[in-house]
Order: structure tokens, then C-alpha cells, then sequence
């Protein structure tokens, strides 16, 4: 399972040149794929949920038109799934100035 | 105190308050957001306060969507360039520390081997990042909470992040001064006094407060004498903990990660707190 997750995270990688010149969009909902895929392999385990919305980003970015609320949908799914929106948050000190 | 991830309470603690940073820990890697919401989701009704959304938006999430609006403009097309802006743009001090900090870590963690990946490409993933970043935790905020108690009417706290038809994203909060109120932080002082003096006195019998709590102290003091005084952004930020913990007083049970200063609110409105980070529960 963790050597699927690792190699999907290096496709979500990889899979930035096109986005580059695709919509935003589908860069909005590349960044949520690998967003979750990272925390998935870095925590070396997926649930059947988290796979199934995994399949259903990627379906989106294999559809040549998206619109502000596809991306929105995956956002959330993604959210609801459990995934955290900045797993890299617990090295930047939160302050209130 | 209690160990054992709050188990003690009891059956009848069924609503809780959870404070602004318990809101965070959830957003951050699965080693702080899973004790959080494991203690949480036993909880029927998961309120917070909106005060909670402005310091949730105001502790980081300016400053990630800071560093997307600095990746897109002209000329702007690698991490030493966003550098470049920020040390040019932003007063040497703790405000560009921060941001730089912030910076480096998200550049760590996008950190990955892929020498095939262009420049370009690596700077739109980096705006990606950042963009999902903010727009994710905006809706988090959304499903964290079953209940928002809306005391002060803050209008700063509606404003929530909001992408624009050109992919920017709008992170401001606006100003309250005095000359033009646009919320009731000062009616809700008045219909709440006695709360609020419990606070200050339990500040005040301490034995080591610290300078947060301090800082509320005297600002409560202030607005003892003028409630208008809080309708001042520079003002009320400084009882925001005094203002959560009143707002949600109805609350069976606080939550909150901070110790140092929520003990103290907590014990003040009579009520236990739940710390999910060290699965400790302080009673009043």
C-alpha cells in the first residue's frame, strides 16, 4: 500500500507540467489531489473513502472542461474526508497581532 | 485534573465550546488533528464562537494567502523571487519573519525530486498549494462546528476568504474604529458584565498571570468604564479569549489547547477544560 501511495504521489507531481497550461481549475483540483495523496503516504495508509474520492479527483482532471464548483466539490470532499488543509502547518507558529 | 482524553465528564457534557486553536489543530498534520477530533466528535453540539473565525483567519491564513498574492505578480516566477518581495516589501521585524518562515516550510514540504518539472510548473504547484491551502481551511471551518454563537454581531468575522473572477484571493480584514461602530462588542459587554468581571478578578487573584492575560486585565478595566472602547479592532483583539468564553458560556464543557490562558477562562465561567492535545481535563 505505501510503495501505491508513494508512486501516486510522484504521478500527482509529474502530472503538474500539463496543468501548468490547463484551467485553474484543474490546477485548483491537482493541488487538493496531491494535497491528500501526500498525507495519505505520508501516514502510510488510505481508507476505501479517501480512495473513492481520489478516483473521482482524478476523473475531473481527465475531463477537458471544469467550472468553479468542481473544484469546489473536490475541495470539500476532500475536507470532509478528513484530510487537514495545511498539514505542513505545525511548523509555522500561528500568532494574533 | 483528569487523564484519559476527557473521559471523565460524563454523559451529560454533551455541548462544548472550542476555542481558535483547537479550530487550527485541525487543520494542520494528522498528529495534531486526530486527538482533536477524536475528543470532539463525541460531542453533540460543537459550538464556536464567530470571534473564533477572525483569529482563525488572522493567525495564518492572511499570511498564507499573502504569499499567493506575492507568487502572482509580473516577474514573480521562483521562491527566491517571492523572497526577494517579501524582504523588499515588508519592514525588517516578527511580520516578515514569519512570512519568510512560512515560506520555507511550504517550500520544504513541496520539496519533492522531479528535475523534470519545469519552472514554470513548480511555481503554478507552489500557487496551487497555497491557494487550496486557504480555500480548504476556509471550508473546514465550515464542517468543524455544528453552532456559531454570534455575540458581538463581528462583521469582520463574516468576511471570510473569497477567491475573485481573476484567481486572487480577498483575505482582508477591515478596520473598526470608534467613529463608526458596525457591530455590538460593546452592547454585548454591557449584557454581560458580571461575566467579563469574573474574568478580571480571576486575572487579577492569579499568582503568575501571563502578559496576555495581563493585557485583558487592563483592556476589561478600560471598557468597564467605556464599553465603546472595545470598538476598536486594536481593542477588542486584546479580551479575545475573554470574549469567546463568554460568548459560548452556555457551553457544558471548553476546549482548548492553549493552558496558560483557557484554565483560567475556563474556571472563571465554571466550566471544565478539555485539552484533546494532552487528553487532560481541568475542572472549575
Amino acid at each position: 500500500m505505501q510503495l501505491a501511495l508513494t508512486a501516486l504521489a510522484s504521478t500527482a507531481l509529474e502530472m503538474w507540467e500539463s496543468a501548468s497550461i490547463a484551467s485553474r481549475w484543474h490546477q485548483d483540483i491537482l493541488a487538493a489531489f496531491e494535497n491528500a495523496v501526500r498525507q495519505s503516504s505520508d501516514a502510510g495508509k488510505v481508507s476505501m473513502d479517501q480512495l473513492a474520492g481520489f478516483r473521482e479527483a482524478l476523473n475531473d482532471l481527465a475531463s477537458d472542461s471544469l467550472v468553479k464548483a468542481n473544484a469546489e466539490v473536490v475541495r470539500a470532499q476532500f475536507v470532509r474526508l478528513g484530510f487537514s488543509a495545511i498539514p505542513y502547518g505545525s511548523q509555522i507558529e500561528p500568532h494574533d497581532e | 485534573m483528569n487523564n484519559g482524553d476527557g473521559l471523565s465528564l460524563g454523559a451529560q457534557a454533551s455541548t462544548v465550546l472550542v476555542d481558535t486553536s483547537l479550530l487550527i489543530e485541525q487543520q494542520k498534520g494528522e498528529a495534531h488533528s486526530s486527538p482533536v477530533r477524536r475528543a470532539l466528535e463525541r460531542f453533540t453540539f460543537r459550538g464556536i464562537s464567530s470571534y473564533s473565525k477572525l483569529e482563525y483567519k488572522r493567525a495564518w491564513l492572511q499570511r498564507i494567502g499573502y504569499l499567493h498574492t506575492l507568487s502572482r505578480k509580473p516577474g514573480v516566477d521562483t521562491v527566491g523571487k517571492i523572497l526577494d518581495q517579501i524582504n523588499r516589501l515588508i519592514p525588517v521585524g516578527h511580520q516578515r519573519r514569519r512570512i519568510q518562515t512560512c515560506l520555507s516550510v511550504v517550500s520544504k514540504y513541496l520539496d519533492m525530486p522531479c528535475p523534470s518539472l519545469s519552472a514554470k510548473a513548480q511555481m503554478v504547484r507552489l500557487q496551487g498549494f497555497l491557494k487550496h491551502a486557504v480555500l480548504a481551511a476556509t471550508e473546514a471551518l465550515r464542517q468543524m462546528s455544528t453552532g456559531e454563537f454570534r455575540g458581538t454581531g463581528c462583521i469582520r468575522a463574516e468576511e471570510l476568504p473569497e477567491e475573485k473572477t481573476d484567481g486572487s484571493l480577498d483575505i482582508t480584514i477591515r478596520r473598526c474604529k470608534p467613529e463608526n461602530i458596525r457591530c455590538s462588542v460593546h452592547e454585548f459587554f454591557e449584557d454581560n458584565r458580571a461575566s467579563f468581571e469574573k474574568i478580571k478578578l480571576a486575572i487579577s487573584n492569579a499568582p503568575n498571570p501571563s502578559s496576555e492575560l495581563k493585557r485583558t486585565m487592563d483592556h476589561i478595566s478600560l471598557a468597564q468604564v467605556t464599553p465603546t472602547h472595545l470598538c476598536d479592532d486594536r481593542h477588542c483583539s486584546k479580551i479575545s479569549d475573554a470574549i469567546i468564553a463568554v460568548d459560548g458560556k452556555e457551553m457544558s464543557v471548553f476546549a482548548a489547547n492553549n493552558d496558560a490562558e483557557w484554565r483560567l477562562m475556563a474556571s472563571a465561567m465554571g466550566k471544565p477544560l478539555l485539552n484533546p492535545m494532552t487528553g487532560q481535563t481541568h475542572l472549575p
